[in-house]
C-alpha cells in the first residue's frame, strides 16, 4: 500500500478545513494557559507559567516534557485517517483515509458490552450451574466447585502433635473434660456426609466428616441451655460461638477425618469444629478448647462485619 | 510533496521522534500495572493453597486485594479526567478500520515479527496500514477493560457480602475466578510483546516513539502527522524541505 503516489497530487485537497493550529498538549490543568498562547508559535512550546505551584505546576512540567523534541499530535482536532463523526461506515473522503478503507464505528463498545454481558449473565446462573456441575467433569474445571480453599489468619498454622494435643471443656459445666485422640477415639467416631458452604461463594458438596458429634460432648460435660459457647483455635487467634442449642444442631461435630483421611495441617490437624448448617467460618480449625459462658462473645470473622447466626442462605445477605 | 518517502528514506528523516502516550495515560498504565501485580498477587495468594498456607493472614491479604480492586476504577476515572489523549485513543479503539481487518486476516504475522523489516529498513508492503493502534492491540484494550469491569463488578457482590444472596455470590465468585485467570493470561501476553518490541515500550515509558518504529507498525498513524506538520509550516510556494523539518 504505498501512499506516496495517492499523497502527492492530492495534498491541496486533505484536511480543507484545517486550519494552522498550535501544536500543543490541552491537558485540564493547563486549559487556562493555552488559551493564552493560542496564537503562539507552530513549533509547539507555547508559553507556560510552568512554573506555577503544586499539581498545576507539576502537570505543566509534564506537559512540556511530552512536548520537546517531538511531534506532538493536536487531540482537538479529528483524525483525517479514522475520522469521528462520519456515520457507522464511511468511504475514503482524503487520501490518507484511502487508506483507512472503509471504517466502522462503535464496535470497540459493542465487544466490550458483549463480554461484560456475558459474563453477567453467568453470574447470574453460575449458582445453580455450579451446584449442577459438581457431579460432573465441568465440575473439576470449574474454579468455585469441588476444592476446598484454605483460609488462615494467623502468620503460620499452628503445629501441635497428636500426642501433645487434647481437647477441654470447660468453663460453666457441671464436669470439666479433658480429651486426649484416644479419649475420643474410645468415644465411638461417626462419620456424616455434609455440605461445606464457604460464605464467600464456594461451596464443597458431599464432604465426609469423621468425629464426635457435638451435643454428645456438651452431654458429657453437662451444660445448661441458657448458655453459650466459644470455641478456641490454638492458633492463638481464632475464635467463634454459638449458643448451646445452635451447638446442639445435627451435624456440628469435632472431626478428625476428612474424607475418611486424618486432618492435614491446612485442614486443621489434629481436629476441628465443624457447623454444616452454618458458613465455614462458623467453625473452627485448630481447635483444642471449648468454653462455656454465660455470655456470648463475638468470634473473629463476626467482629469484622459477618453475622453471628451463619446459617446457609438465611443469613449475610439475604436467603439463598 | 510526498508524504510517505519521508518516512522511508534514511535515517535522517527518521530521527524526529513522536508523541505517542502524554504523561497521563502513562501515569495511568504504570500505577494501574502496580495494581494489577496488587490483585494478581494476592489474588493468587487466596486461590492457591500452597501459597494461602505459606502467606496465612487472609484478613490483610484480602484488604489489600480490595485496597487494589477499588484503586482500579478510580484511577481510570482520574486518568479519563486529565488526558485527552486517553479519550481520543478510546475513540480509535473503538473503531474497526481496513487495516483492521487486514491485520487479523494474516497481517499481524508481518507486524510482530518484523525481522524482515527491521534489517531492510523498509516497511512491508503487507504489514497494514494500521492507524494509532493495530487490531490486535485494539482487541487487548477491548478484553482487558470488559474483564476489569467484570471482576469489578463481581468483587462488589463479594465486598458487600452481607447484601447479596449466596446463589449471587457462587455466581460472582465462579466468574470472578475464571475472569482472573483469563486476564493474568491477557496480560502476560501483552507483557511478552512489549517485550518483545523495546521500542514500543519506550513508547509507554517515555511517552515518545521513533519515526522509523512508526512507519514499520502504524503507518497511517504516522501519515499524518507528516501531512498536518507539512500543512502547518508550509509557506505557500515553498517546499518543506528535510531541514525545515529537522530544525523544528
Amino acid at each position: 500500500m504505498d501512499n506516496a503516489k495517492d499523497d502527492a497530487g492530492d495534498k491541496s485537497e486533505d484536511n480543507p478545513e484545517e486550519t494552522p493550529k498550535d501544536v500543543t498538549v490541552h491537558t485540564a490543568a493547563q486549559a487556562e494557559e493555552d488559551d493564552v498562547s493560542a496564537s503562539a508559535s507552530a513549533s509547539g512550546s507555547g508559553e507556560t507559567r510552568g512554573t506555577s505551584h503544586g499539581l498545576k505546576g507539576l502537570a505543566s512540567t509534564l506537559a512540556e516534557a511530552d512536548r520537546s523534541e517531538a511531534l506532538v499530535p493536536d487531540v482537538g482536532h479529528e483524525s483525517t485517517y479514522m475520522p469521528e463523526g462520519k456515520g457507522a461506515s464511511s468511504g475514503p473522503a482524503s487520501p490518507l483515509l484511502r487508506t483507512a478503507g472503509r471504517v466502522t464505528r462503535g464496535v470497540g463498545r459493542r465487544i466490550f458490552l458483549g463480554i461484560v454481558g456475558f459474563g453477567a449473565v453467568v453470574t447470574l446462573v453460575g449458582g445453580r450451574l455450579s451446584r449442577v456441575a459438581d457431579d460432573t467433569v465441568l465440575g473439576r474445571i470449574l474454579p468455585a466447585t469441588g476444592r476446598f480453599r484454605i483460609y488462615s489468619v494467623t502468620n503460620e498454622m499452628p503445629r501441635r502433635k497428636l500426642e501433645d494435643w487434647s481437647l477441654t471443656i470447660e468453663g460453666d459445666v457441671e464436669n470439666p473434660q479433658r480429651f486426649t485422640y484416644a479419649d475420643l477415639e474410645a468415644l465411638g467416631f461417626e462419620t456424616d456426609e455434609q455440605d461445606f458452604h464457604c460464605v464467600t461463594g464456594w461451596s464443597v458438596y458431599n464432604v465426609r466428616w469423621t468425629g464426635i458429634p457435638l451435643g454428645r460432648l456438651l452431654d458429657l460435660a453437662g451444660v445448661k441451655e441458657d448458655r453459650n459457647v466459644r470455641f478456641f483455635s490454638f492458633d492463638g487467634v481464632y475464635t467463634e460461638s454459638l449458643s448451646v442449642r445452635e451447638a446442639r444442631l445435627p451435624g456440628n461435630m469435632v472431626a478428625v477425618a476428612l474424607n475418611d483421611s486424618p486432618l492435614s495441617l491446612q485442614q486443621g490437624f489434629p481436629a476441628r469444629v465443624i457447623i454444616p448448617s452454618m458458613y465455614g467460618y462458623k467453625g473452627t480449625k485448630w481447635v483444642d478448647r471449648i468454653l462455656v459462658e454465660e455470655d456470648l462473645v463475638a468470634g473473629y470473622w463476626v467482629l469484622r462485619g459477618y453475622d453471628q447466626d451463619g446459617t446457609v442462605g438465611a443469613s449475610n445477605g439475604f436467603g439463598s | 510533496m510526498a508524504l510517505a518517502p519521508e518516512v522511508t528514506r534514511g535515517d535522517s528523516a527518521l530521527s524526529t521522534r513522536i508523541l505517542r502516550f502524554d504523561w497521563g495515560e502513562r501515569v495511568f498504565h504504570w500505577s494501574h500495572a502496580l495494581a494489577f501485580f496488587l490483585l494478581a498477587g494476592t489474588g493468587a495468594v487466596m486461590f492457591f493453597p500452597s501459597l494461602s498456607t505459606a502467606v496465612g493472614n487472609r484478613n490483610i491479604v484480602r484488604t489489600a486485594h480490595e485496597f487494589g480492586g477499588f484503586a482500579v476504577p478510580i484511577l481510570a476515572m482520574v486518568a479519563l479526567a486529565l488526558s485527552p489523549f486517553l479519550r481520543r485513543d478510546l475513540a480509535e479503539i473503538d473503531r474497526l478500520d481496513q487495516a483492521d481487518r487486514e491485520w487479523w486476516s494474516g497481517g499481524w504475522l508481518e507486524d510482530l515479527f518484523p525481522s524482515r523489516q527491521e534489517i531492510s529498513g523498509l516497511p512491508s508492503p503487507r504489514v497494514p496500514s494500521s492507524g494509532k493502534f493495530n487490531a490486535g492491540q485494539k482487541m487487548n484494550a477491548i478484553c482487558s477493560a470488559a474483564a476489569m469491569t467484570l471482576l469489578f463488578g463481581t468483587g462488589l457482590v463479594m465486598y458487600f457480602h452481607t447484601r447479596f444472596p449466596l446463589w449471587l455470590k457462587q455466581g460472582a465468585i465462579l466468574v470472578h475466578d475464571i475472569v482472573a485467570i483469563a486476564v493474568v493470561l491477557l496480560v502476560g501476553g501483552h507483557v511478552l510483546l512489549a517485550l518483545r518490541d523495546r521500542e514500543s515500550l519506550r513508547g509507554m515509558i517515555t511517552g515518545k516513539v521513533s519515526r522509523k518504529w512508526g512507519a514499520l507498525h502504524h503507518k497511517a498513524w504516522v501519515a499524518e502527522f507528516s501531512a498536518r506538520e507539512d500543512t502547518q509550516n508550509a509557506v505557500p510556494g515553498q517546499a518543506v524541505t528535510e531541514d525545515a523539518r529537522e530544525s523544528r
